[in-house]
C-alpha cells in the first residue's frame, strides 16, 4: 500500500487570494467548455451543418442564394437545435449539484448563488458565439455562389439570440424547479406555439406573430423572393425585442439565485423597458415609402433597377441580383444559338420583374408601358427565383417565345408550329432547361391534359406550352440537338409562321403528332384570346 | 488541551425539528488536532457537524468558529474560506475527472487564479495518492478513491477547519486504514472533526472524542479516557450474565458483558468500544427507568 504524507503547502498555497468575480468568471469559463462540450450541443451542431450540407446537394435553388432570405432561414433551424440544446444543457448544469449529490458540499463553499447563477448565464455566451460563428459561416459559405442581395446583421444576430434566450430560461428553470424535466417540457410547449400561432394568425405581419422568438416566413407582400429595398420585416426592433427578453429572464434566475431586490429590480425594469420598446417597434405597419417604393418596383421595375448589355442582350436586375446575370446570359445564348444570325443579332431584353400578392391583368399593360420607356422594348420577364432547373426553363421559354414571335409573352396566343418550336427552343438552351422542362411537364401535368405553363413572376400570365405540342419537342430533345437544330434554322420562317400548323410543323421536323385534346378537355387560362 | 484559543466553541446549541429535538444545549471547544464524534444514529452527529460547518444553523446557544459569528453573512463567509468539509455520502459529478471536480470546487471556494488553483488542485490530489488518477472520470473510480477526491476537496486551500462526517463508511478496511492515515496526517497543525460510527477509527486517530446521544453530549475527552469509563466493568464469561448493561458472544464462545460485574467476575481490560456502549446503554437503561 501507499503511504502519502500529507504536507502543509508553502505559504504560497496557504490562502490563494480570493477574487469573487475572478471566480465567476473561472466558473463561467468552465461551464461553458462544459456547454460546449455537451453531447447535445455537439449532436445539435452536426444536425444543423447537416441539414444545411444536405441542401446544398439537394436543393438546387442553393446554388444561387438570396442571402436576404437566408439569413432568415438559419434562425428556426438554431432556436430549436442549438437553443434547445442550450435549454437543456444549461438547465442540467444548473441542477448538476442536486443530481449528483453535491449541494451538500457546494452550499458551504464561498462562492454566493447569485454569482453562481451569473456565472451559467455568462457560460451561455460562448455558446451564443458558436450559433452566431455558424450563422454567418453558413451565408459566407452561399455568399461564394452566386448569391444575390445582402444579409441582414439583425436577422443573423436573431438565431444566436434565441440561443441565448432558450439557455437563459434554462437556467431560471434550473432556479425555479429540482426537476430535470422542465426544459424538455418548455422546448414541447415553444414547439407547440411554432405551430399554433401560425395556425391562429397565419399573416406573418400579424403583431401577435412576432412576440414568438422567430418568425420564419418571409415577406408577405410578395409572392417571390423580394429585393432587400422593399423588405418590411422588423428585424432589428425584434432582436432588441429577444434582446430585452433575454435580459429579463437572466434577471429573474438571478432574482431566483439570490440576487438583492435592489440590484434586480432596476435591471428588471430596463430588461421590461426594452421588451416593451422592441415589441411596439417590431409592430410598426411598414413606412409609407417602402409602400411607395414596392408599387414602383412592380409597376415601374425599370425605375428601380441596374442594366448591363451583354452583345446584343441587355438585362437589367434590381441591385440585390445583378450577380445573377451571367446564369441568365447562359440560358438566353443557348436559345438564340438555335435562330438565325438575324433575329439572333436583334436587340432583345431581359427584365426581372416581382409581383405583389393579389395583383393581375393590369401590370402586362404597365410593364410594357414600362418597357418602352426605359427603351426595352418587349423585355423578357425573369423573376426572383434562380438557381433550378425550373426558373432556366422558364427564362428559355420566354427568350424562344421572344424570338419565335417577336413579341413578349403575355401579348397574343401562342399556337401551332410556334408551340412546338418554342417548346424545343427551350429544352434545348442548357441541361438545366431540360431538366426544368420535363420536371415542370412532370409537376404540373400529372394526368397529360394541359402541358406546362411557364407563368411570369408569378404574376398568372405566361406561355402555355399544350401537351401536345409538347410531346413533340419532348422527343426532338431526345435527338441530337444539331440535327434538330438544322431542320429549324433551315425552316425558321414557316415554323415561326402565325398559321403554320401543329402537323406541319411535324412534317418538318420529323416527329410524328400526338392525336388532338379531345373537345371538352379543360386547359390553364391563357388569358391571350385562342388560336385559330 | 492545549493553551492555544480554540477553533470552534459551542455553547448550549439546540436545533429543534418539527418531530424531534437534534441537538439539545451541546457544548463543546475544539482545538487543533483530530476530534471523533461518536454516537449511534439519530444522536444529532450530522446535524452537529452541518452548523459547524456553517451550512444550516441552530435555533440557539452560541458559536464562535475560527474567531467568526456564523450567523452572520460576513462570518459565514470567513469561516467557509478556512473550512474543509466532506459531508456525509459525498456526491460527485461523475463525467468530471477527479482533477475537474477538484478544480470546481476550488472555483467555488474563490481559489484564483487559475495557474494557482491548478496548482493547488494538483497538491491536494498528490495529497490523498490521486497524483496519477487526476485525469480519470470520477465514475471509473473506485468507492475508496472517490472518497479521497472527496477529502482532497475538502483539503483545499489548506483550510484550518475540516469537518469530515462519516468518510470511512462504505470503505473495505485496507481502504479505511489508508484514509485513517490521510485524516491523521491532515489534522497536524489544523483542526478536524470527525464524525463515525467507528470507535477504531477514533481510537486510531483521534486526540479527543465528543460523544452525542439523543442530542446530547454525554462526553468529551481522551479517547483513553473513554475506555476508562468501563474500566472494571468488563468481563468475559459462559453465558449472557443477566446483569450485564450489554453483552455479546465473541468469536471464541465466551461472553463479553459490560455493567455491573458479579463479584466472581473475570475483568478484562476495556476497549473505547466498551466505553462508548457503557456510556449510551446506561443512558438508554436511564432513560427507560425513567
Amino acid at each position: 500500500m501507499n503511504t502519502t504524507t500529507l504536507t502543509r503547502p508553502s505559504p504560497s498555497h496557504a490562502g490563494v487570494p480570493a477574487d469573487r468575480r475572478h471566480a465567476a468568471l473561472a466558473l463561467a469559463r468552465v461551464e461553458g467548455i462544459r456547454l460546449l462540450r455537451h453531447p447535445l450541443t455537439i449532436a445539435a451542431v452536426l444536425f444543423l451543418a447537416g441539414i444545411w450540407v444536405s441542401g446544398w446537394f439537394t436543393n438546387e435553388a442553393n446554388r444561387y442564394p438570396i442571402l436576404q432570405d437566408v439569413d432568415r432561414d438559419t434562425e428556426l433551424g438554431m432556436m430549436l437545435l442549438l437553443g434547445g440544446a442550450a435549454l437543456i444543457a444549461s438547465n442540467l448544469a444548473v441542477l448538476r449539484p442536486h443530481r449528483t449529490g453535491t449541494a451538500a458540499l457546494g452550499d458551504v463553499l464561498v462562492l454566493p448563488q447569485p454569482l453562481r447563477t451569473a456565472a451559467h448565464l455568462l457560460a451561455l455566451l460562448p455558446l451564443g458565439l458558436l450559433a452566431a460563428v455558424l450563422a454567418v459561416a453558413r451565408v459566407a459559405v452561399l455568399a461564394v455562389a452566386p448569391a444575390a442581395g445582402r444579409p441582414n446583421p439583425y436577422e443573423l444576430a436573431t438565431g444566436p439570440v434565441t440561443v441565448l434566450l432558450l439557455g437563459a430560461l434554462g437556467v431560471l428553470f434550473g432556479r425555479l424547479s429540482r426537476s430535470a424535466i422542465v426544459a424538455p417540457l418548455a422546448l414541447l410547449v415553444l414547439l407547440a406555439t411554432l405551430i399554433v400561432v401560425p395556425l391562429l394568425w397565419p399573416s406573418p405581419t400579424a403583431p401577435a406573430r412576432w412576440l414568438q422568438p422567430v418568425v420564419p416566413e418571409g415577406d408577405a407582400a410578395f409572392v417571390l423572393p423580394a429585393p432587400v429595398h422593399l423588405m418590411t420585416r422588423h428585424a432589428g426592433p425584434h432582436l432588441v425585442y429577444l434582446i430585452g427578453l433575454v435580459g429579463l429572464v437572466a434577471v429573474a434566475a438571478l432574482a431566483r439565485g439570490g440576487a438583492r431586490t435592489a440590484r434586480t429590480a432596476p435591471a428588471a425594469a430596463v430588461g421590461l423597458a426594452v421588451v416593451l420598446v422592441g415589441g411596439i417597434l417590431q409592430a410598426a405597419p411598414p413606412s409609407r415609402s417602402v409602400l411607395d417604393a414596392r408599387i414602383a418596383a412592380e409597376q415601374r421595375p425599370s425605375t428601380q433597377q441596374t442594366c448591363r448589355t451583354l452583345s446584343q442582350v441587355t438585362y437589367c436586375a434590381f441591385p440585390d441580383f445583378t450577380r445573377w446575370i451571367p446564369g441568365w446570359d447562359a440560358q438566353v445564348r443557348g436559345v438564340l444559338r438555335r435562330v438565325p444570325a438575324a433575329r439572333a443579332q436583334q436587340p432583345i431584353a431581359v427584365r426581372q420583374r416581382i409581383v405583389m400578392q393579389g395583383n393581375g391583368s393590369p401590370l402586362v399593360a404597365g410593364w410594357t408601358a414600362d418597357d418602352l420607356a426605359a427603351g426595352t422594348p418587349d423585355a423578357v420577364t425573369v423573376d426572383t427565383r434562380w438557381g433550378d432547373s425550373r426558373s432556366a426553363a422558364r427564362l428559355a421559354g420566354f427568350v424562344a417565345y421572344r424570338v419565335a414571335t417577336g413579341q413578349r409573352p403575355g401579348i397574343g396566343p401562342l399556337c401551332g408550329a410556334r408551340r412546338v418550336t418554342v417548346s424545343w427552343l427551350a429544352g434545348q438552351a442548357s441541361p438545366a432547361s431540360h431538366t426544368g422542362l420535363r420536371l415542370l411537364a412532370e409537376q404540373q401535368d400529372g394526368d397529360g391534359e394541359f402541358g406546362v405553363f411557364l407563368q411570369e413572376a408569378a404574376s398568372g400570365f405566361g406561355v402555355l406550352l399544350p401537351r401536345r405540342e409538347l410531346t413533340m419537342a419532348l422527343a426532338l430533345l431526345d435527338r441530337p440537338a444539331d440535327e434538330v437544330g438544322a431542320r429549324v434554322l433551315a425552316a425558321w420562317d414557316e415554323l415561326t409562321a402565325p398559321g403554320t400548323t401543329t402537323e406541319r410543323a411535324a412534317e418538318i421536323l420529323g416527329v410524328p403528332v400526338p392525336p388532338a385534346s379531345q373537345p371538352g378537355t379543360a386547359a390553364p387560362p391563357d388569358k391571350r384570346g385562342e388560336c385559330p | 488541551m492545549t493553551a492555544t484559543a480554540p477553533t470552534v466553541r459551542a455553547f448550549e446549541l439546540t436545533l429543534r425539528y418539527p418531530r424531534r429535538t437534534a441537538l439539545d444545549g451541546v457544548s463543546f471547544t475544539l482545538h487543533d488536532g483530530v476530534t471523533g464524534l461518536l454516537g449511534p444514529n439519530g444522536a444529532g452527529k450530522t446535524t452537529l457537524l452541518r452548523i459547524v460547518a456553517t451550512a444550516i444553523a441552530a435555533d440557539s446557544g452560541e458559536l464562535t468558529t475560527l474567531g467568526h459569528d456564523p450567523r452572520t453573512v460576513a462570518g459565514r463567509l470567513a469561516v467557509r474560506r478556512r473550512l474543509g468539509y466532506l459531508p456525509q455520502s459525498p456526491g460527485f459529478h461523475p463525467n468530471f475527472t477527479a482533477f475537474e471536480f477538484v478544480d470546481y470546487v476550488a472555483i467555488l471556494k474563490e481559489l484564483v487564479p487559475a495557474r494557482r488553483r491548478h496548482e493547488e488542485v494538483r497538491r491536494v490530489l498528490a495529497t490523498v495518492g490521486l497524483d496519477g488518477e487526476r485525469g480519470v472520470k470520477i465514475k471509473a473510480l473506485s468507492g475508496g478513491m472517490r472518497q479521497r477526491v472527496a477529502l482532497a476537496a475538502a483539503l483545499l486551500g489548506d483550510p484550518d477547519l475540516v469537518v469530515l462526517d462519516e468518510p470511512t463508511v462504505g470503505l473495505d478496511p485496507e481502504q479505511r486504514m489508508r484514509f485513517r492515515e490521510l485524516v491523521a496526517e491532515s489534522g497536524e497543525g489544523r483542526t478536524v472533526l470527525l464524525s463515525t460510527h467507528q470507535t477504531e477509527d477514533v481510537m486510531t486517530v483521534c486526540q479527543r472524542v465528543i460523544v452525542l446521544d439523543h442530542g446530547r453530549s454525554r462526553f468529551q475527552g481522551e479517547p483513553t479516557e473513554l475506555a476508562a469509563l468501563a474500566q472494571g466493568r468488563v468481563w468475559t464469561s459462559t453465558v449472557r450474565s443477566p446483569g450485564a448493561l450489554a453483552a455479546w458472544r465473541t468469536g471464541n464462545g465466551s461472553y463479553r458483558n459490560i455493567g455491573e460485574p458479579p463479584a466472581d467476575a473475570a475483568l478484562i481490560e476495556p476497549t473505547i468500544e466498551d466505553g462508548y456502549l457503557m456510556l449510551i446503554d446506561a443512558a438508554g437503561t436511564a432513560k427507560e427507568a425513567a
